[in-house]
């Protein structure tokens, strides 16, 4: 039996083909709460017992998400790294000294750690020397980005501009106007332009699509990395 | 929360707008926290909400035409149309097989002498073209959505008042023209009035009979002055 945790691929795949070695793809599931808690109990058990590797696989987990979440509330991207370190501390020494399963879910567990520190006295707590010894928490600071951030706003513009001109119904490019720039809701917009649910989800599906595959050219194109 | 969840509810589009109720929030948080690839639509769909708003502050809204409009409108493609028209374009195969009519059989080919691209335009000017000599071919262009459909099925109807009368049909259509369904008409069907094209859909496999509306465009073929 395989006990690798699978939303690890790197050893969770090595490990299930060796298993089963007629296997020829392995889907694996999006997260849900049952793989959430899985992976949570795993970091749990491996951080309790000293593990440092585990301690970078959760900053590698949720920095970037946590990074996007603080700078959303606080709109100061620096202060949103400082607060992201700030969370990884205190959740690492949290995890060193837990007794299994205290935490049950590590993800709500950084959120709420981290919009409770952005609610408080942020400043105070965001340039708190760190204490924790952890080469993870350290790495935390250096304010990962996502596959899109590099590309310009002028960029931007351009690709907004080429994915309406793909559209080639006025309808579907009103869809997106309506809902992006009107801020308008799904079934005001389904009722105004004559359209059900199911077709306001596909034009809306693809439209992101699209969009997301014109900014991994351009990101990759200015000679980032893409990930995702 | 699943991903059919977020897709269903349009989650990420109220969350981005501030929309969410807080359970819900909190459910949609917690999800994107450690979910890479859903933390990419996510910021994809922010950068796309952020585009078309500073788009329209530039004023680059309202000025949309789809990429087949835009090479139509082209000199680069009004020369070569003037050049299609000289070597009598009328043989194209691809505009010969969308026409049941003409497969029907004349004895002669009809040239074609205008295109015509319609766009599906709701609350705009409807589009206006003279009407055709009886012996000319018409081209319409037709809209053919951003859904890639397995077929597509072109329907044109005539309206007079509340009357309509269906004058041509045909299913098992597939793109051209860079995405638009082109649909030849003779001249003598197209008089002058007012008209509907309407584009359907549908995926193979689908049960018999079974299509979703891509675009209704209506247009009207004015008298020849």
């Amino acid at each position: 039996m395989c006990n690798e945790p699978r939303w690890n691929l790197t050893r969770a795949v090595p490990c299930l083909f060796r298993e089963a070695p007629g296997v020829r793809s392995i889907v694996v599931e999006t997260p849900d709460h049952a793989l959430e808690a899985q992976i949570s109990a795993d970091f749990v058990k491996r951080i309790g017992e000293g593990d440092r590797r585990a301690e970078e696989e959760l900053v590698r987990r949720y920095q970037r998400g946590l990074i996007y979440l603080l700078k959303r509330r606080t709109r100061d991207p620096q202060l949103a790294l400082d607060l992201t370190q700030e969370t990884f501390r205190i959740a690492i020494e949290k995890l060193r000294q837990s007794p299994i399963e205290q935490i049950e879910r590590v993800g709500a567990y950084l959120r709420g750690t981290a919009l409770n520190l952005a609610s408080a006295d942020v400043r105070k707590y965001a340039r708190r020397a760190t204490t924790v010894d952890s080469n993870a928490v350290d790495a935390a600071a250096d304010g990962v980005v996502g596959p899109f951030d590099q590309v310009s706003t002028d960029q931007v513009q351009r690709l907004v501009r080429k994915l309406l001109d793909e559209l080639p119904v006025q309808r579907d490019r009103e869809i997106l106007v309506k809902t992006y720039l009107q801020d308008e809701d799904k079934s005001v917009i389904c009722e105004a332009l004559g359209v059900d649910s199911a077709h306001y989800n596909r034009v809306l599906f693809r439209a992101k699509q699209r969009f997301r595959e014109l900014l991994t050219t351009a990101a990759s194109q200015r000679g980032l990395k893409v990930v995702g | 929360m699943d991903r059919q969840y977020i897709r269903d509810n349009d989650v990420i589009e109220r969350y981005l707008k501030g929309a969410l109720a807080a359970d819900e929030e909190q459910a949609f948080e917690e999800a994107y926290l450690g979910d890479a690839e859903l933390l990419d639509q996510l910021q994809a769909a922010e950068r796309l909400r952020d585009g078309i708003k500073e788009l329209d502050s530039a004023g680059g809204l309202g000025r949309s035409r789809p990429r087949w409009q835009q090479t139509l409108a082209s000199p680069r493609y009004a020369m070569a149309a003037t050049v299609l028209l000289a070597v009598s374009l009328g043989f194209s195969s691809v505009l010969y097989n969308e026409n049941q009519v003409l497969r029907g059989g004349g004895s002669q080919t009809p040239m074609i002498t205008r295109f015509v691209a319609l766009e599906s335009v709701r609350g705009g000017n409807v589009p206006e073209t003279a009407a055709p000599a009886q012996d000319e071919l018409i081209v319409l262009l037709l809209d053919a959505g951003i859904v890639a459909y397995d077929t597509y099925r072109a329907v044109i109807t005539r309206r007079d008042g509340e009357r309509s009368e269906e004058i041509w049909s045909r299913a098992d259509l597939a793109p051209q023209l860079n995405g638009a369904i082109a649909v030849g008409l003779q001249g003598r069907m197209l008089r002058p009035g007012i008209y509907e094209a309407k584009i359907d859909g549908r995926m193979n496999g689908w049960a018999a009979g079974r299509f979703e509306e891509v675009a209704l465009t209506s247009f009207v073929v004015a008298p020849r002055e």
